[in-house]
Formats: structure tokens, C-alpha cells, sequence
């Protein structure tokens, strides 16, 4: 019976058409990535404040866990019809990371107070110098860091709830060439506008943790959107003199505001234990992503194309399926396994160089070590496969997008590895 | 044991995976296309052709624009399959040199282009060409090195209508086009084009010839002549023979309308701005005299044949315009005056201003004088153009046809251009004086962007017509304008 149950949730999971990309990142605790980033519905550690806060509530001690991934990722372009052009990313390695803490404050161990910072999105592009796609993006990068603080309260043996605010803080750094030739018609030179500020936003997480019987747990839990918005951020043009003051300011120089929606997330988790050393595990998360619209730049002075610049996005929402194996193979060490289905929410013709998202697949493995029984030093690596996504000349001209995407075909592979450090007290 | 199991069973699943996986790599394996020749065999390429062909762009041609001709870019194209011409020459002037002069950007004033020449003082374009080519009588531009065969045979002014003539390079104090004279060798004595290009064995050519058979009598505002149909397709026809006489493949085009270049449609037709109240009254002054007779001489026609007043009002206002003595407007004449036949242009009936009235309508041309025949274009010079502009380009489209050939349209590819749908690596290309990226500051010649989405789409054009896989160039490589540092 309780087989069958689990055996539904995955046939569910296939069912539905793949996966959440964007600029989401799934490296938010290690324990959970080697088992493909489940975790919904199983209380590790602190780290159930991203997962679910609500899971905090059936932790057996207080936690405190810290740790980082490594992202290696390029991404990959070629001409459409088998034109001989290709073009690739040069991104630096990303460093996306997860701290959280959590602590009891009765000695029935019944309410937990939590707090935690982690980095659930962000996104490092930086292609090639003079490619083909220059006057659209150079180099983006997107960093946002959400801060936590939560409460979780288990009502009885069966459920714990939890509930938290988030405080986002991040930045946006955007460079793309300009189409104004300032050298000759063989050694052409084309200025450069980029766009860089800080940006802040709220939001909040709750969740449900349910231990059904001794073996069965299920997890539901929300993130809500956060609206990062830019405040006077920094907009600088290197031009020819000659268009400054009528199609740049004068200057040179101007501010800007912007809004990027970092999407909200259900998700629906279960946690079976087959017995005392194999535990699996599967997740469904929603990203909430129709929220993405639009990019759109407001300036203070004309930049380009006068006081403003939007170019159309129309994300979709998206699922992501998730599934992972833990092994206790001995006293001293875990071994774990998973993987997971990655939606894009990017429909055709809308493909950026910024984030030119697929369906991507994400393949799991992780090694846990408890040298002492309060310590606990995990290790995991993921590999990304993006699918090979072509996007034609039709699928642009459909979506209206002729200024802010190219026709071609896109691949990102990526490799991740991670460890982190946990300590129980 | 059934613990034992399931475990074994999923930990060998996932150790099979992650090592399939993980054999595929960490990077994207998505490859770039093979160029290839297919059917075509570009061994030997030449083309042939007018201005277009040669590079001319900004009312000159010099290195710059030859080193960014469409031709060149379809050969290096050719060359990347390893199947192209083993060389492709151009008669180019020196490195670094102004060639011919033309026009430069000097900067954007209000919001406005500030074009300038390249040689300031038009006594020193023939100087300085003198000085930089110093092997002439007049106008004489630096010789191709005797013997040297080169492949871009595009000659700045040709018309179809030229190629047969006989002294068409050869100086002489009248008239000769020295760009073909200087592609001659020493002492060559007559020689028709048609005859030039006839000494190559081409394997593949591109001809796009026919532009100036229009363009040459729209562009002077409808004076001097159209080449006449018989003599087009005779001489085009004879052209083609030649081509393909070895078996040669090719790619043929077509003839632009002329109204999609911003040559014909910057101005616009009622540029004249009346803001003074005394002005407009001065100036209706001026026709009222000749306005009541030809109110009189009306009285005697028929509804359709009645003739235009001139009329004067605050805000804009079409020029008064000088029209050809010879056409239908020559009636004009009987009210005439010292200034010949003239009459105020007629917006409402798609009339055009040309570029070069911009430097002459500041200085009061089309007010109290008339602006001259050859900065307008009236409604039955335009439907002439038009209606010449569609026999060539029909009978054009038939020869590709009949000859197998394969066909840029360039007429069809620039209506797209003058309509906003072009875009090329995420810029939009439009017919826009000076913003618009497609032409050079001319207004007729294309900008060497615009010059490589024209190799872009005769690639498309060659690949479809003979299954090769020429590679299209980037538009970043390519600028439009050259602005001021």
C-alpha cells in the first residue's frame, strides 16, 4: 500500500510535461541535492528552513549547517539553418551558498526558531567577446541573497507547521554592446551601456509537515514571490560624443529603475523510509513564473530608445519533478542519489542570450559523512543537461521578440559540486 | 535479503547514470554547420555589376568600401567550404586612401545628421585624386596594374544600356567612365564591358546590372532618359550568354524600386515651413497675377485637365517646383515666366523631394523661385520609373527562370527593409536616412551592414538555387555609419 503510494507520486511526476529553470538554482542544502534536491517532506536539519519550514518542527536537536556549490556552466549557441557559427559562454564559476540555523526554545522540543541566508536564484552569463548576439547581452549578472528568519511549532506527532520572512538583497550588472560604430567599416568599434545596481524585496515562506506513520511523511510548503526592484541604479553609455545629450544624456550617466519577479514556489513533497538505512524521497514544486512578463528599464534621461526599454519575457509557469535515494551504508557514511526534471518556463521565441533556458535534467550524487554524532560533513555533485533547444526565425517573428533574441539553437551543460558542514546540539 | 536487494538494485541504478552521464561531458556539444559547394562550383568567381557591386557607399568609392563589397563577402563565404576561388581581386585604390571622397558624418546637430564631404573644396577632389593617382588627363583614377585579372568587375554608373558601347572606357575630354578606364589595360583601344567580361571563364558570377537604367534618370529628378526595353533585354540577354557560355552557374538580381531608398523619401513633400503671417501673404502676392490667368485659361478646359494655382498658407507647404518642358506639364509653360514651365508640387499625388534639395530649400528654393526640375520627381515621372522599374524586373525574373538561375530579389528584400521587417542579429535594419543602418549617407548605396545582409540574402538565394551551405556573415562585423569619435 505504502509502495504504491510513492510508485503514483513518481508515475505523476512523468505524467506531467518536465520541469522550473529560469534563474532559479536548485543548490540550497547538500543532503537534499545528492538526493536531487528532494527534501520537502524529510527533516535533516536547519536547512528544512528552505525546503519546508514546517518540516523544523520533527528535527530531533537544534542545527546549525553551512554551505556552498560551485557552478560551472556554459552555455553554448549556433546559427540556425547549419550556419557555421558557434559561440559560448566564458562564466565565471558561481558560488551560490546556504546557511541556516535552527533552535528549540522548549525543552519538549515543540517550537523551533529558525533563521537562515541562502541564494534560491541568480544567474552568471558572460559570452564571448564580439559574438553574435553582442548588442543584445555581453554579460549579466544576477545575484540575489535571501535572508530568513522562521518559527515552526509541532502540534502534535503527526503535524509541524512553520512560517517565515524573507528579506531579499541583491544585484544586477548588465552589459551589452551599442550598435554605433565609432571606428571604420573594417575595424569597426562599438561603444558599450551598462547597467548596475542593487536591489532589495519581501516576501514570506510557510509550510506543513506531516509524519503520517513511522515510514511516511509528506511535505507542502510556499515561497512567495519576491519583487527585487532596482532604485536609482547606475546606467552608463560609452558612445560617440555625437549622440550624447540627444540619444544618451549628456553626461554619459543616468539612473534607472527596474523589477525582476523572483517567482514563487509550491511545493509538494514525500519521504519514505523502506527501511533503516534506505529513505527516498520525491518532490513537485510549482514555479509560480508567469509572473516574469516583462524586462523593463525606466531612465532618467533618454538611453537608447528614449526613457524606457522593455522587451517582452511571458514565462510560464513551471514544474519541476524531483526524486532521490539516501543509503546508510554504514555507521560513518551516507551515500545518496537522485535526480530531477527541470521545466522551462520560457516558451519559443522568447529564448534570451541571457537566459536561454530548456528543459533541463538534473542528475544527482552525494556522500555523507558523521564522523561524530553531532557532526556531519556532506559532500554532493550535480550535473545539469540542458536540452538542445532550437528557436526559428518563425517562432521569433510569432512572439514579436525580432529585437531581444536571435534564432539559433542553445545548449547549457553545467557540473556543480558542493559541501557544506553541520553541526547538531 | 529483499533489503539487501533493493538497495543493490538502486544503488547500481544511480552509479549507471551518473556514469552515463557524466561520459557526455560537462560542456555543450552542440556543433556549428559544415560550409559546403553543393552543386555550385565556386572555383572561379567574378561579378558583375554597377556601383553596388563595386562597393561604392557614401557618394564615393574608396578602400574602405571595397574591402566591405558584397561580392568579397560571398567569396570569403565560397572560400570557407575549401571549394571557392583560390583568390578574389578587387581593383582596389590604396590603403587608407579616400578613393573618390564622398560624403563623412561630421556630427548629429539637433538631433539632425551634419553630413560633410570628405574633400572640403570640390577644385581639390580633382586635385587631390590627381595627387593620389597621378597618371592622367582628367578625372582618371589609379590604374588596375596592367594585367592583373581581377573578379569584382562592378563599374560606379553602369547602365545596361552601356555594355555594349564600344568607347565606354576609353578617355577622352567628353564623356567616360573612368572607373571602367582604370580596369582597362594601357593602350587597350576600344572595348565594350560585355567585351571585358567575356575574356573571363567564369565557373560561378553574380550580376546585378539594371539599377542604373532607372535609377540614373530617377535620381536627377526625372531628366535625361530610361533605358528603353528593347535595348535592355537585348544587351542584358547578351550579357547572360556570355556568363553562362562555359556552363557557368549564377546568381541574377533584381532592380530595387527607387522609391525604397531614403534618397527619394527624406524629404518631405511639404518641407517649406511658414510661421510669418507677412511672409505667406508676400508670396501669394507674388502669384496672384499668374494664379488669375491660369483661373482664366481653366475656364476653357475639362475637370480633368484644369491646372494647379499656387497657394501659399502658415505651416508646411509644397515647393514651387520647375517641371520638364517636354512632358505633360509642359503647358505650364504658357504662364511660365523666365523660369520655364513650373507649377507647385503635388503631395496628395505621391510627388517627391530628393535628398540633394535639403542643401537648396534653406536658401528659399521653391518659394519665390522654383526648386529645379532635378530635385523632384512629378506623378508621370514616378509612374514611368515605376512601370520600367516592373518590365525589368519581370523580364529579370523570367531569365533566372528560363536560365536556371538563382535569384536575389532585391526589389521584393528592400520593400521588406523600408517596411521595418528586417532584422539581422538582433538589430533592426531600416530605409531611414542615417538611423536606419541599410543606407550610407548617399541615400542610394547601402551602408556596409547593409552591404552584408545583401551578401546574407544572396547566400540564402545561392543555397537554396544549388543545396551548398554558404555561411551568412555577422552584423556586428559590418557597421552601418561611421560616427564621430
Amino acid at each position: 500500500m505504502k509502495r504504491r503510494l510513492t510508485l503514483s507520486l513518481l508515475a505523476l511526476g512523468a505524467a506531467g510535461q518536465a520541469f522550473a529553470g529560469g534563474y532559479q538554482v536548485s543548490v540550497q542544502g547538500q543532503k537534499q541535492i545528492g538526493m536531487g534536491h528532494t527534501g520537502t517532506a524529510l527533516a535533516w536539519d536547519a536547512s528544512s528552513l528552505f525546503f519546508n519550514p514546517g518540516s523544523l518542527g520533527f528535527l530531533k536537536k537544534s542545527s546549525v549547517v553551512a554551505g556552498a556549490s560551485f557552478i560551472n556552466s556554459t552555455v553554448a549557441y549556433t546559427g540556425p539553418n547549419g550556419q557555421a557559427y558557434r559561440a559560448e559562454t566564458d562564466n565565471p564559476i558561481s558560488t551560490p551558498f546556504a546557511a541556516y540555523g535552527a533552535f528549540f526554545l522548549d525543552k519538549n522540543k515543540k517550537l523551533v526558531l529558525a533563521a537562515g541566508a541562502y541564494t534560491p536564484f541568480g544567474s552568471t552569463v558572460k559570452w564571448a567577446d564580439g559574438w553574435r548576439g553582442q548588442f543584445l547581452l555581453n554579460e549579466l549578472s544576477l545575484r540575489a541573497i535571501f535572508t530568513n528568519a522562521t518559527v515552526a511549532y509541532r502540534i502534535n506527532d503527526m503535524f509541524s507547521v512553520g512560517a517565515g520572512f524573507n528579506y531579499a538583497f541583491g544585484s544586477v550588472d548588465l552589459k551589452r554592446s551599442v550598435d554605433i560604430n565609432t571606428g571604420t567599416a573594417t575595424a569597426p568599434q562599438y561603444g558599450q551601456a551598462q547597467l548596475k545596481g542593487n536591489a532589495s524585496g519581501i516576501g514570506f515562506n510557510a509550510g506543513i509537515h506531516a509524519q503520517l506513520t513511522e515510514e511516511l511523511s509528506v511535505g507542502v510548503s510556499y515561497r512567495s514571490k519576491v519583487d527585487m526592484k532596482v532604485s536609482g541604479g547606475d546606467a552608463t553609455i560609452r558612445t560617440s560624443p555625437a549622440l550624447l545629450g540627444t540619444t544618451f544624456p549628456a553626461s554619459g550617466a543616468t539612473t534607472f529603475d527596474a523589477t525582476l519577479p523572483l517567482p514563487a514556489n509550491t511545493n509538494l513533497g514525500i519521504g519514505y523510509k523502506v527501511n533503516k538505512d534506505l529513505t527516498l524521497a520525491a518532490d513537485i514544486t510549482l514555479a509560480h513564473w508567469s509572473a516574469y512578463k516583462e524586462l523593463r528599464f525606466d531612465f532618467k534621461e533618454n538611453f537608447g530608445t528614449g526613457l524606457s526599454s522593455a522587451s517582452p519575457r511571458n514565462y510560464k509557469d513551471a514544474f519541476i519533478y524531483r526524486v532521490g535515494a539516501n543509503y546508510q551504508a554504514s555507521k560513518l557514511i551516507a551515500l545518496r542519489g537522485g535526480a530531477y526534471l527541470d521545466q522551462t518556463p520560457v516558451e519559443a521565441g522568447y529564448m534570451t542570450p541571457e537566459t536561454p533556458d530548456a528543459n533541463r535534467i538534473g542528475l544527482t550524487l552525494g556522500i555523507g559523512i558523521t564522523p561524530t554524532e553531532n557532526l556531519s560533513i556532506d559532500a554532493s555533485l550535480l550535473f545539469i543537461n540542458g536540452a538542445k533547444r532550437e528557436q526559428t526565425q518563425a517562432d521569433i517573428n510569432a512572439a514579436g521578440t525580432q529585437t531581444s533574441v536571435l534564432p539559433g539553437t542553445y545548449q547549457q551543460r553545467a557540473f556543480a559540486p558542493g559541501i557544506q558542514v553541520s553541526y547538531a546540539f | 535479503m529483499k533489503k539487501y536487494a533493493i538497495n543493490k538494485v538502486l544503488g547500481t541504478a544511480a552509479v549507471l547514470a551518473v556514469a552515463a552521464y557524466t561520459l557526455q561531458g560537462c560542456k555543450p556539444d552542440i556543433e556549428a554547420g559544415t560550409p559546403s559547394a553543393g552543386a555550385a562550383d565556386f572555383s572561379n568567381f567574378i561579378a558583375v555589376g554597377n556601383s553596388l557591386t563595386a562597393g561604392f557607399a557614401d557618394n564615393g568609392l574608396n578602400y574602405e568600401g571595397q574591402a566591405t563589397s558584397y561580392p568579397l563577402i560571398l567569396a570569403q563565404a565560397m572560400q570557407a567550404t575549401g571549394k571557392g576561388p583560390a583568390q578574389f581581386l578587387q581593383p582596389l585604390f590604396p590603403v587608407g586612401s579616400a578613393g573618390t571622397g564622398g560624403l563623412r558624418l561630421a556630427g548629429i546637430t539637433n538631433g539632425l545628421p551634419v553630413l560633410a564631404p570628405v574633400f572640403p573644396d570640390s577644385s581639390q577632389i580633382i586635385e587631390r585624386i590627381r595627387t593620389l593617382f597621378p597618371d592622367s588627363i582628367t578625372n582618371k583614377y589609379a590604374q588596375v596594374p596592367n594585367g592583373m585579372e581581377i573578379h569584382n568587375l562592378g563599374v560606379p554608373g553602369i547602365r545596361v544600356a552601356d555594355i555594349e558601347s564600344p568607347v565606354y572606357g576609353v578617355s577622352n575630354n567628353i564623356a567616360f567612365n573612368p572607373f571602367f578606364e582604370r580596369m582597362l589595360p594601357d593602350n587597350q583601344g576600344f572595348m565594350s564591358y560585355l567585351s571585358y567580361v567575356a575574356k573571363r571563364r567564369p565557373t560561378f558570377f553574380t550580376n546585378w546590372l539594371g539599377n542604373n537604367d532607372v535609377l540614373g534618370y530617377a535620381s536627377a529628378g526625372g531628366t535625361g532618359f530610361l533605358t528603353n526595353m528593347a535595348d535592355f533585354t537585348a544587351s542584358y540577354g547578351k550579357m547572360l550568354d556570355t556568363l553562362t557560355r562555359g556552363g557557368a552557374k549564377g546568381l541574377i538580381a533584381t532592380v530595387p524600386k527607387v522609391t525604397s531608398a531614403p534618397y527619394f523619401t527624406t524629404v518631405p513633400p511639404t518641407p517649406i515651413v511658414l510661421t510669418d503671417p507677412t511672409q505667406v501673404a508676400l508670396l501669394n502676392g507674388a502669384y496672384a497675377a499668374r494664379n488669375a490667368a491660369i483661373k482664366r485659361f481653366n475656364t476653357l478646359l475639362p475637370d480633368a485637365a484644369k491646372l494647379d494655382t499656387i497657394s501659399f498658407r502658415l505651416g508646411p507647404n509644397a515647393p514651387v517646383i520647375a517641371v520638364s518642358v517636354t512632358g505633360p506639364d509642359s503647358v505650364y509653360r504658357r504662364f511660365g515666366g523666365p523660369a520655364g514651365a513650373f507649377r507647385q508640387l503635388r503631395a496628395d499625388r505621391g510627388e517627391l523631394i530628393l535628398l540633394p534639395a535639403q542643401t537648396v530649400l534653406p536658401t528659399g528654393a521653391g518659394t519665390a523661385t522654383p526648386l529645379g526640375n532635378q530635385f523632384a520627381l512629378t506623378r508621370e515621372e514616378l509612374d514611368a520609373i515605376n512601370a520600367r522599374t516592373n518590365e525589368i524586373n519581370t523580364y529579370i525574373r523570367a531569365q533566372a527562370t528560363s536560365r536556371n538561375l538563382a535569384l536575389f530579389d532585391a526589389e521584393a528584400f528592400l520593400d521588406q527593409v523600408k517596411a521595418g521587417q528586417v532584422y539581422f542579429d538582433g538589430t533592426n535594419i531600416t530605409a531611414a536616412f542615417v538611423r536606419g543602418g541599410a543606407f550610407s549617407l548617399d541615400g542610394i548605396h547601402p551602408t556596409p551592414r547593409g552591404y552584408a545582409l545583401i551578401a546574407n540574402e544572396m547566400m540564402k538565394a545561392i543555397n537554396a538555387k544549388y543545396g551548398s551551405n554558404l555561411s551568412p556573415v555577422n552584423a556586428a562585423n559590418y557597421p552601418a555609419l561611421q560616427f564621430p569619435k
